[in-house]
């Protein structure tokens, strides 16, 4: 059975290194938590499928970065962001550093796709560790309402708010397409339109559709 | 691993292990695994925790596998490959490992080889004088003595050419041992035939308790010359110089970037082969000290590069082989000299890589590379980690081989005097104090500076003739010139006549050797062509381009590959390896219409999978094949050398 999406959205996840991105992409996208995980070099990739209403479902893309690593061409820094639609932002609540470092990371994403923007959500990851938390919910909110976010904390460990802040992220972009201020433009990966279930095709669409394997 | 998807299912595998230690009395556990899940890093974690290991310690397993007759015998169990194999051939009704411990005291000392009698004196001179020739020779590009060898084992590169998938994978040769390694050394322990090492090396890899003494010679850590005496005491030498600058950490940067850069490092080295013994166990286990310091080390001594992830990677299989940071470290310094630049700021030498990379496949397989081009992906952007890292992640840590072939294949550069240990100053350093220094230092460890965002070229298709990043395409485009063209007929693509590729099944569309029939018969030297492989296949003689071109028919956009010494930036084989990979799952690719992200995630779901196997098999025999056709072309050889 062919899995069928209305639409497909490009996300990129940054932050500084080891605030968790990649297991907080791994625990969304493939259910499971790696206390080890290889350094993120370059970008990993990674997709699944986020059901926002009763049948409408989206096809989400999810580019993992380095988050130390200056990449070192700036094309493919600049490919990576430019075909992104959406972006989680995270930083660790546990580390300061990687909550100042928030603004940074904003920036370097805006010199990228200027004059686009990405939708972006402020992520604080790591809420399980409660007890070494460095960063207060009320800082993050009110940094995140500055640049017009919404803000989520999650775990990956616990499974907290995970599925919560990819689905609310692609919500809004969602929301955004529906009204038109996001479109879908030729050469650019960001928002791609799917096959619509119930639409009658034409033979040759539907030849088309069959080919694709979305396994 | 597409082959992988028939195997039989099994549920559960039984594993019984006996663990020997040297006179300690033999240890036996018990366990299932999921062979669907279990790698042979996973196996090696299991191994350690039910046996207690401290992670200093390594070991070697083995499985029993019986023959037809029911004969016994224990076989190697080094890769994911082996594992496999074990799996399905020797799982019932228990599979049955070995594993061997070995303490540090029981490996092999380099030491013991760098001390080499010195009967046998007289003969050295003549040696030397010898050994000048050689390097006058040297001066040529090192590829060509591959190509000698090349061409003395022809009918082998043949066999490889034309292998069937089915048919097993022999490697050329058994790994290069002890007793092979002192025949390249003379009396007095001088390495007397560095290139004619290199090329043994490049056929079968070193066995791996010789690696510590042969990888030092790769990595171009030794100046040239020295006997054996000269070598222990040029490392020892070397160490004191490494504890030194150690020792200056805080000379050279204030204590707030010395933390800074630590963390950075820190923060991946309890990433990095988390799972190989050698670096398994806790987090203050002295392999993982070592590897630390090692790495901030050199982001000290290095201002201009710094730390880099993907640096752990390449510093962590060098101290495991050696075993001692200090002689990791300028081993390091070795490697980096070369690779260096793949972490450099400005991004010039990787998206050269890239360029290269990307001719190399439009050129062999002009089918895959416009899928690629269709799905978008023909910026080839998602093998960023492969060339970054020369393929260190892709293979097995235990696939080591895939290390020392590569770096074989590269002509000996050892240094003038000795390696060097310190990088050139940090180009920032000047009139800002040095807090302001700091602040940009870390500033740029989290995003490049504003004057290269203005550098990027960004995405843009680039021919060979597209412009592209710098100089050095430049100087490829300069190679259109009427004298090269004469030397380097340009390939053409899309390939030759446009039927040429129809009669093929997909999978072997531009891969096989033509019939001879619709090749030029011979070559200036009397070299039948059609002897050789894909590539020159896919290259019209200067000939036929003229004749194409007269009969006025759309002139296509000629890709020709790069000579040796430039392909790939200083590593040509490394391409050859990337296309094989690629190669290897391009029918699965274009069957299953992966799309970028689809196929982008295919990858990283091998990484540390693939089979070394049969990649190298492949990607010799397509290297092979294209110095063949880039040197038997006449007076080639002349003009590759002054090109350099």
């Amino acid at each position: 059975m062919e899995a069928i999406w209305l639409y497909q959205f490009r996300l990129i996840v940054i932050g500084d290194s080891t605030v968790g991105k990649s297991c907080l992409i791994r625990r969304f996208t493939e259910g499971r938590f790696a206390q080890v995980s290889d350094p993120t070099v370059g970008v990993d990739f990674f997709s699944r499928l986020v059901e926002i209403e009763p049948g409408k479902r989206i096809k989400l893309q999810i580019w993992d970065t380095a988050g130390q690593e200056r990449f070192r061409c700036r094309s493919i820094t600049r490919a990576y962001y430019r075909n992104s639609v959406g972006g989680l932002l995270l930083f660790d609540i546990t580390n300061r550093r990687s909550f100042q470092n928030v603004h940074d990371w904003l920036e370097e994403a805006r010199s990228h796709v200027q004059p686009h923007s990405i939708v972006f959500l402020l992520v604080g990851h790591k809420c399980d560790l409660e007890a070494q938390r460095q960063v207060t919910r009320q800082e993050a909110e009110k940094l995140a309402g500055a640049y017009g976010m919404r803000y989520v904390e999650t775990s990956a460990r616990d499974a907290i708010n995970v599925e919560h802040a990819f689905t609310e992220l692609t919500r809004d972009i969602f929301a955004l397409v529906r009204s038109g201020d996001i479109t879908i433009q030729e050469g650019w990966e960001g928002v791609k339109s799917g096959f619509v279930p119930n639409v009658v095709h034409s033979s040759e669409e539907v030849t088309k559709s069959d080919r694709r394997c979305l396994c | 691993a597409c082959s992988m998807a028939s195997e039989e299912e099994r549920e559960v595998v039984r594993v019984r292990v006996q663990k020997c230690d040297g006179s300690l009395p033999v240890e036996f556990r018990s366990f299932a695994v999921d062979p669907q899940i279990t790698s042979l890093e996973v196996l090696q974690h299991i191994l350690i925790r039910a046996f207690d290991l401290n992670g200093r310690r390594s070991f070697g397993v083995s499985f029993l596998s019986r023959d037809r007759s029911g004969a016994e015998m224990y076989l190697s169990l080094a890769s994911d490959w082996d594992l496999d194999v074990a799996f399905l051939s020797a799982a019932k009704p228990y599979l049955q490992l070995k594993m061997d411990v070995k303490s540090s005291e029981d490996s092999p000392v380099l030491e013991d080889w760098d001390i080499i009698s010195t009967k046998d004196v007289i003969g050295s001179e003549q040696q030397l004088v010898e050994r000048t020739k050689t390097l006058a020779s040297a001066a040529l590009p090192f590829t060509q003595s591959i190509l000698s060898q090349v061409g003395r084992t022809l009918s082998r590169v043949q066999q490889a050419l034309s292998w069937s998938y089915e048919e097993e994978m022999k490697p050329l040769m058994p790994p290069l041992s002890d007793a092979e390694f002192h025949s390249f050394l003379n009396g007095q322990g001088q390495l007397t035939r560095p290139e004619e090492l290199r090329l043994r090396i490049y056929h079968g890899g070193v066995e791996p308790s010789l690696r510590k003494v042969v990888w030092r010679y790769l990595l171009n850590v030794y100046p040239d010359g020295l006997s054996g005496q000269e070598r222990m005491d040029y490392m020892k030498r070397k160490t004191r110089q490494y504890e030194q600058l150690k020792r200056e950490w805080r000379a050279h940067v204030s204590v707030e970037d010395l933390e800074f850069i630590r963390g950075n490092v820190l923060k991946d080295v309890l990433r990095t082969d988390r799972s190989h013994p050698y670096y398994a166990g806790s987090e203050d286990s002295p392999h993982l000290v070592a590897l630390t310091d090692l790495l901030t080390t050199f982001a000290i001594t290095h201002p201009q590069i710094s730390y880099c992830q993907g640096m752990s990677d390449l510093a962590s299989p060098i101290l495991a082989v050696m075993d001692n940071e200090a002689h990791a470290f300028i081993c390091f310094c070795g490697i980096m000299k070369r690779l260096g630049g793949n972490f450099r700021p400005d991004g010039q030498l990787m998206s050269l890589k890239f360029q290269h990379l990307k001719l190399l496949l439009q050129h062999s397989d002009p089918e895959f590379y416009s899928y690629l081009v269709s799905r978008g992906a023909d910026d080839l952007f998602f093998l960023y980690r492969w060339l970054l890292l020369e393929l260190k992640r892709e293979f097995a840590f235990d696939d080591a081989r895939m290390l020392e072939i590569t770096w074989s294949s590269l002509p000996p550069d050892p240094p003038e005097t000795e390696v060097e240990l310190l990088g050139p100053p940090s180009e920032a350093q000047g009139g800002h104090d040095q807090e302001g220094r700091s602040r940009e230092a870390r500033r740029r460890m989290l995003r490049p500076l504003r004057e290269e965002l203005d550098r990027s070229g960004a995405g843009r298709r680039d021919g060979p003739d597209g412009g592209g990043t710098a100089g050095v395409l430049e100087r490829q485009a300069s190679f259109g010139t009427v004298a090269t063209a004469r030397l380097r007929p340009p390939p053409l693509c899309p390939p030759g006549p446009a039927g040429l590729e129809s009669g093929l099944p997909p999978g072997l569309a531009g891969r096989l050797p033509r019939r001879p029939s619709e090749l030029p018969q011979s070559g200036p030297q009397g070299v039948d062509l059609a002897q050789s492989g894909p590539l020159l296949a896919h290259r019209p003689r200067l000939e036929e381009i003229r004749v194409a071109g007269l009969r006025a028919e759309p002139v296509p956009t000629p890709c020709w590959l790069p000579p040796p010494q430039e392909f790939g930036r200083g590593n040509p084989f490394m391409l050859f390896l990337c296309l094989s990979i690629l190669l290897e799952h391009r029918d699965h690719i274009i069957k299953n219409c992966l799309d970028y992200n689809e196929l982008a995630m295919h990858f990283d779901r091998l990484v540390r999978r693939h089979n070394l196997a049969r990649v190298l098999q492949r990607a010799k025999a397509l290297f092979a094949d294209y110095l063949q056709s880039e040197i038997w072309d006449s007076e080639e050889g002349d003009e590759a050398g002054s090109d350099s």
